[in-house]
């Protein structure tokens, strides 16, 4: 009911906004938005890739732009990470739309999606990769099924030619299941929100945004036959605790952040960096009426973007972004459980260490070069971009530790090539990607009884994942065909992806993506 | 706000852990105990220290922070005159202390308490949980317990008794405690006691040989009401049969003596609990058991329940194992005395027993491990072989 509910809301939304918009068009004859109308968009502004809302008015919005798509996502193979599934099978609605209203800017995203994750072991939590490795599961696995429902807005307000004022809000929610037991319940809900202004002197920006997020995750294990199965707290670097027990768990997560963006917007070049950072606790809890913590997560995370934008990119686009990103990740973990005392009733307070250190770093430059033809086509345009990334983690048993370093770069690039025909306009891409890590080991300890709480096959597979030379290489093609619903031209579209990756891991693994979208970009 | 992240939390350091031990008050002035086992588990790695203590019944250790289990233990050989004849009887001394916080440098000091080991009679297999029929369903009347002669002498089995310990929810604190905390001298059992017939040298078990005591001693794998996914208790030595109870009688197996404890009409069958059931077995002196069971005073209305139960004298009891039942918070209804640790199994309809470790093997005899601490004397989440003593 609740996703009809949904569904139903969106769809009035999403026709009034339809409705508003065309009745301020004022050229209903022509196209509002193509293939490519969206990247180029973003590619011609360096303030896209910015935190800040109130950058939404940086964009250059001649009118509104939108899109409607269903999609179909099929990824399967061999590699994979350890909690991840075999074959990643995701199918929804999606649609977004960008339009300027007077001073007002605004941007907005809805997309409902089903995801069905087969031959899943390992994880009965929503998301198994996001830098939280405390996850719990079990190793009967299954089918995992999970929906997804995710909105996000943005308005930007032109105060006037110094003060541009912008919020953006995100709420996302999900559930997840499997049907066979044991089955995890989950229930997942995220919202963000995040205030901004740029001010604005001459050619040059200063930017401010803050950044507000909420996050929790219930989890709950059903048993539809009474048995008793083994349920794995994973703690990073493979370790874990096993229990019988079905407790509820929550996960809540707290993210207080912000970013500073400085501009600059000359005749030579335009360039937005931004510096953000934010720390974010995430504490876990298991139980209902006296919830006992396994966890406290912090996370200090640092970013830094800065795009430039070379000459004027009217024709040509010459875009090169940097970025740098550090992370901090400590496990609180109590040492001494909470336990009921015996004369009181009350639970006595719990001593904590850091257990779990996790530090990295991710540096990586990429640059865009593309002919236009208009702001809705280009002519051609290719995207080369590498990526260093470094890692070292640490479980520690005190003294004795898990301990893992990881280094590896990657290397990617694109040809893509627009055609506009009688017939459609089409767009057709290569691309490849190359990453090896170097440097890297991991040392697992020695004790033996310390030993048997660490998923070897988890640490390995993953350090694998990424240390053994991979290779990737894809085709995509886009066909966009102009059609004229209630006297406005639109585009019926479909685009289709194949993407084929090859590891060096042990017997040589692969893995397939397959990417349908077909839509309207009105 | 906008600095880059660094290290501000220091790596998680070990304390020292020193323990001394001693001899209990009323041995060598309570002097300092060498060369004791000394045992310490983490409670939350599982990962176990173990030292001797030296001349001054000291050790030391380096440990992480956290909860310990910290058990104590020395096997001593002494000389006794028992019926007029010089015995040599080994004497334990123990003690088990129970998550003991270790968050700075700690020093311990810990007296032990001695028991002498009967060398006789012991609890070789545990089975409660009961299995599971092929619909799913829970089955629990193929329960047994398996005792074992682990002397080298042959002993009579006639006249011993088996009781089941009143149990309420192990994971809450036990209500019959004395009030300062301490175990009373009784052990409250509860349902029925079975009591091996016999004159006195009608079931003798020979060094190294075991009985076995079932709920149903049937073969519960062919019964039309059986379980074939249970076990096959058709060769048992004795049944828990009760008149007019829920199994039938297996004409082929000797039924143990059945004292009823309850008072209001109850089950009509001995009581394990499938989650987690402590036991023991016991003598009564001289076998007077109308003296013992017949006296209402040794029977009390358990705290907080209308369960009637009869009063064991700890003095009186062989052998004894805690188990609770499957949960992280436990609270022991067995003294130290009995079972100074405890063992838990995976719980209700999972088909696992628990078993005695084999210490070692002698000209062919199985000696099976008995420090009075079930934490260490066995293992658990077995698959259930009852009348078989395995050698390894």
């Amino acid at each position: 009911m609740n996703r009809i509910k949904h569904i139903t809301f969106f769809l009035i939304v999403l026709v009034a906004l339809f409705n508003v918009c065309r009745a301020n068009s004022s050229d209903p004859d022509s196209l509002r938005a193509s293939l490519s109308t969206e990247s180029i968009l973003l590619l011609k502004s360096p303030w896209s890739v910015s935190d800040n809302a109130a950058g939404l008015q940086f964009l250059e919005l001649p009118h509104r732009i939108g899109r409607v798509s269903v999609f179909y996502n099929d990824s399967k193979g061999d590699y994979h990470l350890f909690q991840q599934g075999r074959e990643d099978l995701q199918y929804g609605f999606y649609t977004n739309g960008y339009t300027h209203l007077k001073n007002w800017n605004f941007y907005g995203d809805f997309s409902y999606y089903s995801q069905v994750e087969k031959e899943s072991r390992w994880t009965d939590v929503m998301e198994s990769y996001n830098d939280n490795p405390y996850t719990l599961g079990d190793d009967i696995g299954g089918k995992y099924i999970k929906e997804y429902f995710d909105m996000n807005a943005k308005a930007a307000w032109h105060a006037n030619e110094q003060l541009n004022v912008g919020f953006e809000v995100n709420y996302q929610t999900g559930v997840g299941t499997r049907r066979k037991d044991p089955r995890p319940v989950n229930k997942a809900t995220d919202f963000r929100f995040k205030p901004g202004i740029v001010y604005s002197i001459n050619k040059f920006n200063v930017g401010l945004n803050l950044k507000i997020e909420t996050a929790k995750e219930d989890i709950e294990v059903e048993l539809v036959a009474d048995s008793t199965y083994t349920f794995y707290h994973f703690k990073g670097l493979g370790v874990f605790t096993s229990s019988y027990e079905r407790d509820l768990r929550t996960q809540e997560a707290t993210t207080f952040g912000g970013a500073l963006q400085f501009g600059y917007n000359g005749s030579a070049f335009q360039n937005m960096t931004e510096i953000s950072f934010f720390q974010k606790e995430t504490d876990i809890k298991r139980g209902v009426s006296v919830p006992l913590q396994v966890v406290l997560l912090e996370n200090f995370q640092t970013d830094v973007n800065s795009v430039f934008l070379f000459g004027q990119p009217e024709q040509t686009v010459k875009r090169l972004k940097l970025s740098f990103n550090d992370k901090h990740i400590y496990g609180h973990e109590p040492v001494v459980e909470p336990k009921q005392v015996q004369e009181n009733y009350q639970w006595s307070t719990a001593a904590k260490y850091v257990l779990y250190w996790h530090q990295e770093n991710t540096v990586s430059a990429n640059y865009d070069y593309y002919k236009l033809v208009n702001n809705n086509h280009y002519n051609w345009g290719m995207t080369v971009g590498g990526e260093l990334y470094t890692s070292e983690s640490s479980y520690y048993f005190v003294p004795e530790k898990n301990e893992q370093q990881l280094k590896y770069f990657s290397a990617n690039a694109a040809v893509k090539k627009e055609m506009l025909t009688s017939f459609a306009d089409l767009i057709f891409e290569i691309n490849g990607k190359y990453q090896k890590g170097f440097d890297s080991y991991y040392k697992l300890v020695d004790e033996e009884t310390l030993l048997k709480l660490t998923n070897t096959d988890f640490v390995e597979n993953d350090f694998e994942y990424y240390n053994a030379a991979m290779s990737e290489i894809g085709a995509k093609i886009g066909i966009g065909k102009r059609i004229k619903m209630y006297r406005e031209w639109m585009q019926m579209y479909l685009n289709a992806n194949y993407t084929k990756q090859y590891s060096k891991m042990i017997n040589n693994p692969d893995r397939t993506y397959i990417n349908l979208q077909f839509g309207i970009n009105f | 706000m906008f600095l880059f992240a660094c290290e501000k939390y220091d790596i998680p350091q070990t304390y020292d852990f020193d323990i001394s031990v001693y001899y209990p008050d009323s041995l060598f002035n309570a002097a300092p105990l060498p060369n004791a086992t000394i045992e310490i588990v983490n409670k939350q790695t599982g990962r176990k220290y173990s030292q001797f203590s030296d001349e001054n019944g000291n050790v030391h250790f380096e440990v992480r922070g956290g909860l310990y289990d910290i058990s104590v233990s020395s096997k001593q050989n002494y000389l006794f005159e028992i019926d007029g004849k010089p015995t040599y009887k080994d004497i334990l001394f123990h003690e088990t202390v129970f998550d003991r916080k270790i968050l700075a440098a700690t020093q311990l000091t810990l007296q032990t308490t001695l028991t002498i080991l009967n060398s006789g009679f012991v609890i070789s297999e545990f089975y409660n949980s009961g299995s599971r029929t092929p619909e799913g369903e829970s089955y629990s009347r193929d329960q047994f317990i398996e005792i074992y002669n682990n002397s080298d002498i042959t002993l009579f089995a006639d006249g011993l008794c088996f009781g089941n310990v009143w149990y309420k929810n192990t994971y809450t604190p036990n209500p019959l405690l004395n009030p300062d905390g301490s175990f009373p001298s009784d052990i409250a059992c509860w349902s029925y006691i079975a009591v091996i017939p016999g004159s006195g040298t009608d079931y003798p078990i020979d060094p190294g040989e075991s009985f076995v005591i079932a709920q149903s001693a049937i073969n519960h794998r062919d019964d039309p009401n059986g379980n074939p996914n249970s076990i096959d208790l058709s060769g048992s030595d004795f049944e828990l049969f009760i008149e007019d109870g829920r199994y039938v009688d297996n004409p082929g197996v000797a039924n143990a003596n059945m004292i009823q404890v309850h008072e209001r009409p109850f089950a009509n069958v001995m009581v394990f609990n499938v989650h987690g059931q402590s036991s023991i077995i016991f003598r009564i002196p001289d076998n007077n058991f109308q003296a013992f069971f017949g006296n209402a005073e040794n029977y009390i209305i358990a705290t907080g329940s209308t369960d009637r139960c009869v009063l064991v004298p700890d003095s009186w009891i062989i052998d004894g194992i805690e188990n609770p039942e499957l949960n992280p918070t436990v609270y022991k209804r067995l003294p130290n005395n009995i079972d100074s640790g405890y063992i838990q199994h995976r719980g209700k309809g999972e088909k696992v027993s628990i078993k005695r470790k084999v210490q070692k093997v002698v000209d062919g005899r199985v000696i099976l491990m008995d420090t009075n601490n079930s934490s260490n004397d066995f293992l658990t989440n077995q698959e259930p072989t009852p009348g078989i003593i395995e050698s390894e």
